[in-house]
């Protein structure tokens, strides 16, 4: 399978535990390898959000990462950035991307906003990754922004075009359906995060149980 | 030394590190044993300003100065098994969290975690059992349930070893991505994609019982055909059928009791689930004892014959069969010899006593003894007279005046010092009793014959144990807490006055305890039964005892 990731908010390559960036960078970068490994191919496209950073970077035979140079090259709030969604879906089309995907898969607001454009010309089909959700922050009583509007707007769009929708929890699920009541039910799945089951297992308490770590086997 | 792990961002006010602290400021004031904190995350300046607002927080500041918090940077993700490997409890305070990466990475690393009960961090950690949802916001409730680990080193190793149980093969990235295939190919296909998670106490279960399912088929001798989950308390519990015959498996857990968690203590067991297989073949000489046929008391394996549901009793005759059962079980044992008079001694001693802890700590262990000796068990720390609870429960508030809602603390205080005011320490010894009475537990067997199940909590009290707890979970769940109408039922079944007042005080206790001990797992909603029920009960007491001492007057 030809997969286009696009996280236009989310570096994967962005250290979780810093600033803003999470468990989410993490796993999209661990899912992506993970395609790799299993022999599909994986074009990653996200916003150059550090000018040192490259533009374009193979990362073996079957990925490659796009960072489009949209706004400023620095992180700045990424739900400020709806005005660019046109330059972003200029930038993206502008890409070297080779032929059409199987699969574009979303994550976020933005990306999926960008990616409803993109889907016509470059993907057979759209998934989109909720990873939050615009009226499960109000609900909970966080201060409104003015790009809350705007959010909305697309986040409704995005849950009525796209053919699959992932959420990660049944809490996620259930906000969604609770929230957006106009969701088609049959669209939305759940698939939680995965996390590295190799490296995520108990150490033993003494370092001179060192051999017997799993993940230093040389299988 | 046992240590308190928050990993990531530090900066993120939505990730709940203020709320972190402010539960520190309250668990580094408390009587509980010393631990260490770690704190990872963030870039260098970020973590130089945390380290700034814990200088802020005096005790924060000495535990700081003294090596006990530990605040480090964002350290590499490789590094990270090695730190929650080595931590006994992770916490999560996060005020909104969609997933929340760290709480399944630390299960996946056999820690529990305690995290905030919101998001999607409810469909992650299973409360109880892989650790626990505490209120969001509520530093109390989040010190609550960190303290749990503190106090006890085994509700961490139990929980963490049900976190890696729960969180392996359900979020490891390979089955994950298998289901990120399996949707594409679907949707290329034109199909739908639907996976329909069974939620965690069930799924856990299940788990538990696929891993025991060879010792299990090697006690009944035969390859399980199927299996129906039949739990009703935390301890799985399965009917399984095999092509000859069905079973009744119980898979007992290493989950420390309540009380351990409640407070430090040094009378812990090694093993808490054979001691209770023993227990179930000790009481198996009573006919209405399920017969035990087969156990394995190193995993906790219990086997026993299967029981049909009594569902047809009318509420007399659920009393009937409820009284027969606590007197056949009552029956097994005589409570005398030379503990017994040991254990009167204790209470005569206690009722001089001026130190309560001392006071306490003389009975549980006369009891302990005692138990040992009659029903071949380890000595464990276990409730046994009413009284010596309810100094128990003053005593808890005293050392823990931030464990509990202020409305729930006030009212426990003024209704256990009036029941500790109304008569001088009851001095009589205990009797064998089921302890866990209740309509679900009545059984019959395939014959009719009459028979109890879930004996865990079965030991010796002091008092009409029994009864006090068939009445008080009949009443529950009503709407209205009536004590007057429960001290009046139980009243009438006592034997006697003085079985009156300690079934009276059994009756106050569970409440209480209940509520104790759902704040200590972060539930911090004090429930409206439980005011309305400590509110009207001294009323209640007087008025069913102050009617009792007169018509023995007119007597």
């Amino acid at each position: 399978m030809r997969i286009l990731l696009l996280t236009l908010t989310d570096d994967p390559f962005d250290p979780a535990g810093v600033g803003r960036f999470g468990g989410s960078q993490a796993f999209f970068f661990d899912l992506s390898r993970q395609f790799v490994r299993i022999g599909h191919q994986v074009t990653i496209v996200t916003r150059l959000n550090d000018i040192a950073k490259p533009q374009s970077q193979s990362l073996g035979p079957l990925c490659t990462i796009y960072r489009v140079a949209v706004g400023p090259p620095s992180e700045v709030d990424h739900h400020s950035l709806g005005f660019l969604r046109e330059d972003l879906i200029a930038a993206v089309l502008a890409l070297p991307l080779n032929g059409r995907f199987d699969i574009l898969q979303t994550s976020n607001w933005l990306s999926g906003a960008v990616g409803l454009a993109l889907v016509p010309k470059l993907a057979d089909k759209h998934v989109h990754h909720l990873l939050s959700l615009g009226r499960v922050r109000l609900d909970l009583g966080e201060e409104p922004s003015p790009h809350d509007q705007t959010r909305d707007e697309w986040e409704c769009r995005i849950f009525s075009s796209a053919d699959a929708l992932v959420c990660v929890t049944k809490d996620e699920q259930n906000a969604l359906e609770r929230l957006y009541p106009d969701v088609a039910k049959h669209k939305v799945t759940i698939i939680p995060y995965g996390i590295d089951a190799d490296l995520f297992a108990p150490r033993p308490g003494n370092a001179y149980d060192y051999l017997r770590r799993p993940n230093n086997r040389f299988t | 030394m046992p240590t308190i792990t928050y990993a990531g961002r530090i900066t993120d006010s939505r990730k709940g590190l203020p709320i972190f602290l402010d539960a520190l400021e309250l668990l580094l004031s408390a009587q509980i044993p010393r631990f260490r904190v770690r704190i990872v995350g963030g870039a260098e300046a970020e973590a130089g300003s945390v380290e700034h607002s814990i200088h802020r927080i005096d005790t924060c500041r000495r535990a700081m100065e003294d090596g006990r918090i530990e605040v480090w940077s964002r350290v590499e993700r490789a590094a990270l098994p090695e730190l929650y490997s080595r931590s006994t409890v992770v916490c999560v305070p996060s005020l909104r969290e969609q997933f929340g990466m760290v709480a399944v990475e630390a299960m996946m690393c056999g820690t529990p975690v305690v995290a905030s009960r919101i998001g999607g961090l409810q469909d992650l950690v299973v409360h109880d059992i892989t650790g626990y949802l505490v209120d969001r916001l509520n530093p109390s409730a989040l010190a609550s349930a960190l303290a749990q680990f503190v106090r006890n080193p085994k509700l961490g190793q139990w929980m963490g070893r049900n976190a890696r149980l729960w969180t392996t093969n359900r979020f490891d990235l390979e089955s994950v991505t298998d289901r990120y295939v399996k949707l594409f190919e679907n949707l290329m296909k034109g199909e739908q994609s639907h996976y329909d998670d069974q939620s965690g106490p069930p799924a856990l279960r299940q788990r538990m019982l696929e891993v025991d399912r060879p010792i299990v088929e090697e006690l009944v001798g035969d390859p399980l055909k199927k299996w129906r989950d039949v739990s009703s308390s935390p301890t799985p519990s399965f009917v399984a059928e095999t092509n000859n015959s069905s079973y009744f498996v119980k898979l007992h857990q290493e989950r420390p009791p309540s009380l351990n968690c409640l407070e430090t203590t040094r009378f812990t067991i090694d093993s808490i689930s054979s001691e209770r297989i023993k227990l179930a073949r000790f009481l198996s000489t009573a006919p209405v004892v399920p017969r035990v046929i087969a156990a394995d008391e190193k995993t906790g394996i219990l086997i026993q014959e299967r029981l049909l549901e009594e569902s047809n009793a009318s509420d007399d005759e659920a009393e009937a069969l409820m009284l027969n059962s606590s007197n056949q079980i009552q029956s097994i044992i005589t409570v005398q010899g030379p503990e017994a008079d040991e254990f009167l001694l204790a209470l005569h001693r206690v009722s001089s006593a001026t130190e309560e802890a001392t006071a306490i700590e003389v009975v549980d262990q006369a009891a302990m003894k005692l138990s040992a000796a009659l029903l071949e068990m380890k000595p464990r720390l276990r409730r046994c007279h009413p009284q010596i609870e309810l100094i128990r429960i003053l005593n808890y508030l005293k050392k823990n005046p931030w464990a509990v809602g202020p409305d729930f603390g006030a009212r426990v205080r003024s209704l256990v010092n009036f029941l500790i005011a109304e008569r001088p320490l009851v001095c009589t010894l205990p009797r064998l009793q089921h302890g866990s009475m209740k309509r679900e537990h009545l059984m019959r067997r395939f014959d009719g014959t009459p028979a109890v199940c879930d004996l865990d909590h079965a030991g010796l009290y002091v008092g009409p144990h029994d009864v006090a707890h068939w009445f008080h979970e009949q009443h529950r769940h009503s709407k209205v807490a009536a004590p007057y109408s429960m001290l009046n039922l139980i009243h009438r079944l006592a034997q006697s006055e003085e079985d009156r007042f300690l079934g009276a005080i059994w009756l106050a206790i569970f409440p209480i305890f209940n509520g104790l001990w759902r704040f200590a797992r972060g539930d911090w909603m004090t429930r409206v039964w439980d005011m309305q029920f400590l509110t009207a009960y001294p009323e209640a007491f007087r008025r069913v005892f102050t009617r009792s001492r007169e018509s023995a007057a007119v007597r």
